[in-house]
């Protein structure tokens, strides 16, 4: 394991530096001062301004030679600052990542979970009432945007609270402006925030992993040793258990990891819909104002995640399956 | 007695294609019948709204806000606009968008999936590492970053967006391809005709091709489904089609405050837009049963 482990992590390696090329070039064409420079160059002597705004930045320089640098900041943890508000991208990426780090991970963990057992037993009892209706549902939920799911939900929430006449469900923000409260205070008003949310990411995820997990199971319990434990004696609960489901996780485990890319756009999508000051408002505004160095450090982020949960899911499949590891 | 049959009852066999034999099992599938009917009804409607209702989705009645009602069916937005005729402008847009990028998206798909297939070696190692690089890229940013950098260059326009989501979504096609490629390479039939001396580009596209078309088109019909939801997607955040073209994603976003006091602006558009992935959803459903029967109800 720790053989298969460590080539895993070395191939990891030239695929970061690839990232931090696309991180980089994807955006690095943007002009960051476009507004002053047309306001400069319509005032006398505004040319030289420009130029000298454009030498702080590292402008003037060719293009291979900003990667070089950007490349050499980013080793020393700096990865330049907001061209809009100053602020490092460090400390902006730093106050974004545990918002959205909270809802990614809630909406992973409760999907895959439930996503397993509702498919196992859809499988177990193929064409029973269960089977049917989650069948039904994985239909609906896996046709519907998020971005539509995630208004429907945000309405329907101040529906209720209008009916119910209080605020049961919170429909803005990752947490209350100005909350001034104890440590558990504060995780009690953020998990009230992430409900819907995490709702929206939840059940369209497991429109999809039920789905798979139910394919999986079924081709296993088909197979030939699923059969032999059973003509043995083994016990129902045990086969499906101890025999089956082991296997039939490892495309849940590979299909997890892929999607995650798929996630993070509906990550952005659901932030936006409920407000939340996380990486999806963070990228989408410094989209808007051609912050180049957020956009180049957000994209750095996520690219990193993406590989790191990659690289993750190969060490749960080696885990799973001991073929790969020695393969 | 003179029987030009010997004896022998004369039988008219007529062989069925398989092509014959999946339409057959399609059209028994009531489901994806009515979804694909229900479709094509829908897109013929795109183009009978406005000589019924009388209404042109760029048109500002002076209507402003009003309910659904017989004169306006999804009735009107804030300043005007008839919502049906938008929505079914929505709508139309999404289609062609979808059927764009399932064409390119597809092509690319099967041709480069059969070549690494075929080739093997380093062709499949460098055609393999950009299939892997884009099944885990996170699509949407990544579009929203090139729909900024386009925008000079008429990137809100439609075809653009369609050309740009087709050049990413071809990998999960190719990745199948290429694997029913390896075993379908192996066969008696293939190495006949490399024997006969048939070139490479013939094997690929008479021989490899015809054989995963039935992976291609349930392939196809599943890119249909994740463009219209990616361009949708872009439209609500902003950064897709824009005004004054129509996209059903867009017309979910400008809805989305007025849910709870003008609920036809938001819920509308997004009935229109679910219904319609649904049928694609269940066209490919279909279409996956009729081509591999054995698999019936798995997914």
């Amino acid at each position: 394991m720790l053989a298969y482990a460590t080539r895993k992590l070395l191939i990891s390696i030239p695929v970061l530096f690839f990232a931090t090329l696309v991180a980089f070039l994807l955006v690095a064409t943007v002009d960051p001062i476009a507004e002053q420079r047309v306001f400069l160059l319509s005032q006398p002597g505004g040319a030289e301004q420009v130029a000298r705004l454009e030498a702080s930045l590292g402008l003037d320089k060719p293009l291979v030679e900003r990667y070089g640098t950007w490349l050499g900041d980013l080793a020393r943890g700096d990865m330049g600052s907001s061209t809009e508000n100053g602020r490092a991208v460090t400390t902006l990426l730093g106050e974004a990542i545990p918002v959205t780090l909270r809802l990614v991970v809630a909406a992973t963990v409760i999907s895959v979970v439930f996503g397993v057992a509702v498919g196992v037993v859809s499988a177990v009892r193929k064409y029973s009432v269960f089977d049917n209706v989650s069948t039904f549902f994985a239909f609906l939920f896996f046709a519907m945007p998020v971005f539509w799911l995630g208004a429907v939900l945000k309405d329907l929430g101040i529906r209720f609270n209008d009916w119910w006449g209080r605020r049961i469900f919170f429909t803005i923000g990752e947490q209350s402006p100005r909350l001034d409260a104890d440590f558990w205070g504060t995780w009690a008003d953020r998990a009230g925030h992430i409900i819907l949310p995490a709702l929206t990411l939840i059940l369209i995820q497991l429109a999809a992993t039920s789905r798979f997990q139910r394919s999986a199971m079924l081709d296993v319990l088909e197979s030939d040793y699923v059969r032999t434990a059973r003509a043995k004696g083994v016990p129902r609960h045990r086969v499906v258990t101890r025999h089956a489901l082991r296997n039939a996780l490892l495309p849940v485990v590979s299909y997890t990891g892929l999607t995650f890319g798929t996630l993070i756009g509906g990550t952005v999508v659901t932030e936006v819909v409920f407000n939340w000051q996380g990486m999806g408002r963070l990228f989408l505004d410094s989209l808007l104002d051609g912050d180049v160095a957020v956009s180049q450090g957000w994209l750095l982020a996520v690219g990193v995640s993406v590989i790191a949960v990659n690289l993750l899911t190969d060490l749960v499949y080696g885990l799973l399956d001991p073929r790969v590891r020695h393969g | 007695m003179d029987d030009p049959n010997n004896g022998v009852l004369a039988v008219d066999v007529v062989a069925r294609s398989q092509w014959r034999t999946v339409a057959g099992r399609f059209f028994s599938h009531r489901f994806a019948v009515a979804a694909l009917l229900a479709a094509l009804a829908g897109y013929a409607f795109t183009f009978l709204a406005e000589p019924l209702t009388g209404w042109n989705y760029k048109e500002l009645s002076s209507d402003l806000s009003q309910g659904p009602s017989s004169r306006h069916w999804f009735g009107t937005d804030t300043i005007g606009h008839d919502m049906f005729a938008q929505s079914m402008r929505g709508l139309q847009v999404s289609i062609h968008v979808s059927m764009v990028v399932a064409t390119i998206a597809t092509v690319l798909g099967t041709v480069l999936g059969a070549v690494q297939g075929w080739f093997r070696g380093r062709v499949d190692a460098g055609v393999g590492l950009l299939v892997d690089f884009l099944l885990i890229l996170p699509l949407l940013p990544v579009l929203m970053v090139l729909a900024t950098r386009t925008r000079a260059i008429g990137g809100s326009s439609l075809m653009f967006v369609a050309v740009v989501i087709g050049l990413f979504l071809w990998a999960p096609l190719a990745r199948v391809v290429r694997g029913e490629v390896f075993s379908i390479r192996e066969k008696e039939f293939i190495e006949a005709a490399a024997a006969l001396g048939a070139s490479n580009t013939r094997i690929i596209f008479r021989h490899l091709i015809p054989n995963v078309m039935s992976s291609v088109i349930v392939y196809a019909t599943l890119t249909v489904a994740t463009a219209i939801l990616v361009e949708t997607a872009l439209a609500f955040l902003g950064f897709g089609i824009q005004p004054p073209e129509v996209s059903l994603g867009a017309l979910v976003d400008e809805g989305r405050d007025a849910a709870r006091t003008r609920w036809w602006l938001f819920y509308l558009p997004g009935a229109v837009l679910i219904s319609l992935v649904l049928c694609v959803n269940f066209v490919g459903d279909g279409l996956r049963d009729a081509f591999d029967p054995r698999q019936r109800r798995r997914r």
